[in-house]
């Protein structure tokens, strides 16, 4: 009896460790994407270069 | 804060390629693999038009939806990039998408396809801006240079306009107003949602 | 008798009343709202031509190519590739994330935990079906050998496809929140590949499992009696059942065979986007009817593993060993048993298995005694 439990609990390790691509654990918050990150989504990246698009768009698509 | 959209003006496009060839070039995108096409309606017939379509970059966008890995995310502007390193090739976007925006460098037995590729509204993706990394996966990033989509700056006729929502819908606005016609903003119910 | 009499006059006379009313009824309730036909021609202006709202619409063309470039229609591009398409628009999508989003995903979801939950308390409630009387220590041949290794290939690459095909449409759901994107990123592209390499082979499996096992499964009438009795399942009957009873018949008829070619049929279309007939249309579709004959399936699948191993004392040892004992087979398959015996195979016990393997070149099988399930 002893040998089969201490089977199982090995495989429930392994299968564990396999889910878990062998360590390196990201615990998962709605809405909050954990990929690698990306600075230039944030808000303030799109707050920096909004006047600037916003002025590109005036003077590359408006007829002149 | 700038909602970033497309736009193209079919009473202007005029089918020349230009956006297609300068999105190729500028990010260096593999044979087989199109960020943007033109597709003309009533081709040789008359009436006939023109519409670029790419990535909408929607709203609520169908590709995130059905990811199965959730690689896609949404910049604070409204930008759809995805991540290279999280994708796996299933297609499943492809399917999902109105617009026919993911592509693959592959075609092959077995599902098996590569990482997919898409318009990026020249944002690069989540490699450090700038890097060799974000140019070889993702293109160039011009909006962190605080410039447009090239494809819709170098437009000739200024079809497509490409930029802050609101900006672009009043540029696009005066010309209906001063040429008479109907406005034809096309995709943008699908793409943006009806309160726009 | 006179009152008879009047009874019948007056029962006539309500039914005649009766019928001519609904007469009425119906001819007013067609003749009525045609009365409008009437109301028109009288009141129609003469002179001036009526107003052909097709016509008009037909002279819009304009509008005319925008809607169908909304509905999908077709246009020219001459870029080139295998993802290049020519719609401006198309809905296709959109119908497959809400299928896959919503009913798939929730439905097909709870559907699965609903039956592993129904089967747990069912062993919680009945345990084990034991062997009647116990074992009786002699057996006889049930599954040859080659049988045994076509059924535990496609076995495990049952569980494999499960697996890996319920990750990537749970994945994001369940094991996301567990282990992150990186992580489960990595573990769907292996679960990808492996889906789409081993379901070529389980293909395969599953249709020499058809053809060679079509013949056990034929219906017969004594599983009619089998499926009144509930299988005996519940309770202690024994109904007749030959080699397969009725249930295993159900689960290689619908299973196996339907669902399992379902599956097989859908899952080439998928697999194979390089033969060139797959639409975005009839590629989401595949895809949604692949997943849900798959989940149906590993419904059926449950029951099926439940009943050959906990359920039932005595019934793995068939599919591992490849015999079974007599009195499990009196108890399960009585009609089988008889046929076998009939056919002149003789029960053997263990020692003298033992004593036949010892001089057989390849020795080393475990005796059965070890092997209580």
């Amino acid at each position: 009896m002893m040998p089969k439990k201490i089977a199982l609990s090995a495989i429930a390790a392994l299968s564990l460790g396999l889910l878990a691509g062998c360590g390196d654990v990201t615990l998962y918050e709605p809405g909050v994407y954990k990929g690698s990150g990306d600075e230039t989504a944030s808000e303030e990246a799109a707050e920096r270069r909004a006047d600037a698009l916003r002025d590109r768009a005036q003077a590359a698509h408006t007829d002149r | 804060m700038a909602r970033m959209k497309f736009l193209c003006d079919a009473e202007r496009c005029i089918e020349c390629q230009a956006c297609v060839t300068a999105c190729k070039n500028e990010h260096e995108v593999p044979w087989g693999v199109n960020r943007r096409r033109v597709i003309v309606m009533n081709d040789g017939r008359p009436g006939e038009k023109s519409i670029s379509v790419a990535c909408m970059h929607c709203t609520d966008a169908p590709c995130a939806a059905v990811c199965p890995v959730d690689c896609f995310y949404t910049t604070a502007d409204g930008i759809v990039l995805h991540d290279k390193d999280l994708c796996i090739g299933c297609g499943y976007c492809f399917y999902a998408c109105p617009f026919g925006a993911p592509q693959y460098p592959q075609q092959t037995a077995f599902g098996v396809r590569g990482k997919m590729d898409k318009c990026t509204f020249c944002a690069g993706g989540p490699e450090p801006v700038h890097s060799q990394e974000e140019l070889t996966k993702y293109g160039t990033n011009r909006v962190e240079e605080g410039k447009l989509p090239l494809c819709a700056e170098m437009c000739a006729t200024k079809a497509l306009i490409a930029g802050d929502g609101n900006v672009i819908a009043d540029i696009y606005r005066k010309r209906v107003m001063t040429r008479g016609g109907r406005p034809q903003t096309w995709g943008w119910q699908a793409a943006y949602g009806d309160d726009i | 008798m006179n009152k008879h009499h009047d009874a019948a006059v007056r029962a006539r006379r309500r039914w005649r009343s009766m019928v001519w009313s609904m007469m009425a009824i119906v001819f007013l309730a067609m003749a009525l709202p045609s009365a409008g036909y009437l109301f028109a021609q009288v009141g129609e202006p003469t002179g001036e031509p009526q107003r052909q709202f097709s016509e008009q619409r037909e002279t819009n063309p304009r509008s005319d190519m925008w809607r169908d470039g909304r509905r999908g229609e077709g246009g020219f591009t001459t870029q080139t590739g295998p993802y290049v398409t020519n719609q401006l628009m198309t809905n296709v999508g959109e119908n497959y994330r809400q299928i896959r989003q919503g009913p798939l995903m929730t439905v097909g979801g709870w559907f699965l935990v609903a039956v592993f939950l129904a089967i747990t308390a069912f062993y919680l409630l009945t345990g084990q079906k034991k062997i009647d009387g116990g074992r009786t220590g002699r057996t006889i041949v049930r599954w040859k050998a080659y049988e045994r290794f076509l059924h535990w290939f496609n076995a495990i690459c049952f569980i494999i496809l499960a697996i890996t095909g319920l990750s990537l449409l749970f994945g994001r759901t369940v094991l996301i929140p567990i282990v992150g994107h990186q992580a489960f990123s990595s573990y769907a592209e292996f679960a990808y590949g492996a889906h789409n390499f081993v379901g070529p082979a389980f293909s395969v499996g599953v249709l020499v499992m058809i053809v060679l096992w079509a013949r056990h499964n034929i219906p017969k009438k004594h599983d009619w009696v089998w499926f009144k009795e509930g299988g005996g399942i519940i309770g202690n009957k024994h109904p007749p059942a030959g080699k397969m009873n009725g249930g295993e018949k159900v689960w290689f008829w619908v299973g196996v065979f339907a669902l399992g070619l379902t599956v097989i049929i859908t899952g080439l279309i998928a697999l194979f986007p390089n033969l060139g007939f797959q639409t975005r249309e009839i590629m989401s579709w595949a895809l949604i009817i692949h997943a849900t004959a798959a989940i149906l399936w590993m419904g059926l699948f449950l029951g099926h593993a439940y009943i050959g191993t906990l359920g039932t004392e005595g019934a793995l040892e068939g599919m591992t060993r490849g015999r079974v004992d007599v009195a499990w087979a009196k108890q399960h398959h009585d009609l089988w048993y008889e046929d076998v015996v009939a056919a002149g195979e003789k029960p053997v016990s263990e020692e003298e298995l033992h004593g036949r393997q010892q001089q057989g070149p390849a020795p080393g099988s475990t005796p059965a005694g070890e092997r209580g399930t």
